[in-house]
């Protein structure tokens, strides 16, 4: 697969992970950017992979740890202003919509290490052998952090009570 | 957790999801992007290559000066002699390496190349111009790329366009610096498909149409493959792409690269600056003395970083650094001592029109 084939095809989803691991449409714009510019120097290799998406993934969800890592935060700054501009949608004032958001919010207040196995189990759809392989962990933190990042939202108020 | 609560976390992923941008803004910056300038920092599994060191003085450029329009000869008729600090000469000689076959005669005030590369498998053949390259790059700092073109435009994009009579197909898009900041055009230049891409200008179409419409055959310009090759390489692996970038004719980066299909290749680097590591808390480095090139070097190993994540630096003769990483660890010492490295020679094109 060339650069140019991938950029069409493969990378609109890898940003839509990417927003779904930051919270943060501009973030997510900057670290996918940052990835591709350096998966370009190497994509002979990268482009031959069956799926070079993976590896992309891999490579995106280390640098928004590692990105995390250098700066020294705790929380994922989400913009509320900064996510309106990227939001295309109308409240449609459905309660699940309100359940929804309420979950989102939840999401984003967990540590990022969490936030991410959430996001490859519940968005990519990946077995905990995955995920371990995408954070370059064991599968066994794996589970730590999803079951405690579940423990977490389980133990919040519970849903459709909090407005 | 029950089904609801888990249908819940999805469908709050997805909201998310469906707030991503548009992959039109990275796919402008990337083609901007496409021959790196100067300053971009080279990062590698844990290892960053920043610049900080310029090498010292060296030997007179020879051959090339100035491209732009104060080398035109007078025009005819005219009484003024001609300065013989701008004549080209009679015949001009071809610089050695990997023929470029094709220049802009006419570039925006400020803009000089510094960069080019040869060989990789997107583009036979690549160039790059900017503004102020000493300085530290800036997001939608002003850049022209021009490079062949591996696929043909995209017929549904872009409007229909002439370069010097040949039809060509021109995009416009906005980036993250603004609206009407870059533009690329795609075209058939003597038989080959090549592309002018041209960001962080304002009126970006304009200019990346003059630029265009004003290139002729470069009977000069090359890509310098001979500075640094491969001697040994492990079975399977081949030599390929060659870049170098810079930001003055004695102050450049240059690499080279051999890779195995589906594999991690292996990096070879030229650099006036020094090693810069950058470790977090979950990259450990381990560093062992060796003797390379029978010079006393350091080999590296990181983890919590690619596998591959290794390789050897050793400080040159000439004051150059050279790095070579990636590939197999029993074989980076044998194939960073048959390196061929030719002696440090200015490259006078860098930093010119």
């Amino acid at each position: 697969m060339t650069l140019d084939e991938f950029i069409t095809q493969r990378v609109p989803g890898l940003l839509r992970y990417a927003t779904t691991l930051t919270c943060d449409p501009h973030l997510a714009e900057d670290i996918v950017q940052e990835v591709l510019l350096r998966a370009q120097r190497k994509w002979t290799r990268i482009g031959a992979m069956d799926p070079p998406d993976h590896y992309v993934r891999r490579m995106i969800t280390n640098e928004y740890l590692s990105l995390r890592r250098r700066k020294s935060f705790h929380e994922v700054r989400t913009a509320p202003d900064s996510m309106a501009d990227h939001d295309p949608s109308v409240a449609d004032g459905t309660a699940a919509y309100d359940e929804r958001d309420e979950m989102l919010a939840r999401i984003r207040g967990l540590p990022p290490r969490q936030r991410t196995a959430l996001a490859l189990r519940y968005y990519c759809d990946l077995s905990d052998a995955e995920i371990a392989h995408t954070m370059r962990c064991r599968p066994g933190t794996v589970r730590g952090h999803l079951s405690r990042a579940l423990a977490t939202l389980r133990t919040l108020t519970p849903i459709g009570t909090t407005r | 957790m029950s089904d609801t609560t888990e249908d819940l976390i999805k469908a709050a992923f997805q909201r998310l999801a469906d707030q991503a941008p548009d992959v039109r803004g990275i796919e402008a910056d990337l083609r901007a992007a496409e021959a790196p300038a100067r300053g971009q920092w080279v990062r590698w599994g844990g290892l960053a290559v920043a610049a900080a060191a310029a090498v010292t003085a060296i030997t007179v450029p020879s051959v090339l000066t100035g491209r732009g329009p104060s080398d035109t000869p007078a025009a005819s008729g005219t009484a003024a002699e001609p300065n013989p600090a701008t004549v080209r000469p009679a015949t001009p000689v071809r610089e050695p390496g990997l023929a470029i076959p094709y220049r802009p005669e006419w570039l925006p005030d400020g803009f000089v190349e510094v960069g080019r590369s040869g060989g990789g498998a997107q583009s036979p053949w690549a160039r790059s111009w900017t503004v102020n390259p000493a300085q530290s790059p800036s997001p939608g700092a002003p850049t022209l790329g021009f490079r062949h073109s591996p696929l043909p435009p995209d017929t549904e994009q872009g409007e229909v366009i002439d370069v010097n009579g040949v039809q060509g197909r021109l995009i416009e898009r906005a980036t993250s610096s603004g609206p009407n900041r870059y533009a690329e055009v795609t075209w058939t230049q003597s038989g080959e498909l090549v592309v002018m891409s041209l960001s962080g200008v304002n009126d970006a179409k304009a200019a990346v149409l003059r630029i265009a419409r004003s290139v002729k055959p470069d009977p000069v310009a090359a890509v310098p493959t001979e500075v640094l090759s491969f001697g040994w390489l492990p079975e399977g692996m081949v030599s390929d792409l060659t870049q170098v970038t810079g930001d003055r004719p004695d102050n450049y980066t240059l690499l080279r690269t051999a890779t195995l299909v589906g594999d991690e290749g292996i990096t070879a680097m030229l650099s006036p600056d020094a090693p810069a590591w950058s470790d977090g808390p979950t990259i450990k480095r381990t560093e062992v003395p060796v003797t390379v090139r029978g010079l006393p070097g350091t080999s590296f190993s990181v983890s919590g970083a690619p596998p591959s994540a290794s390789g050897v630096v050793v400080r040159l003769s000439d004051r150059r650094w050279l790095y070579v990483f990636g590939g197999p660890d029993k074989d980076i010492i044998r194939v960073t001592n048959e390196l061929r490295i030719a002696p440090l020679a200015p490259m006078a094109w860098i930093g010119k029109r």
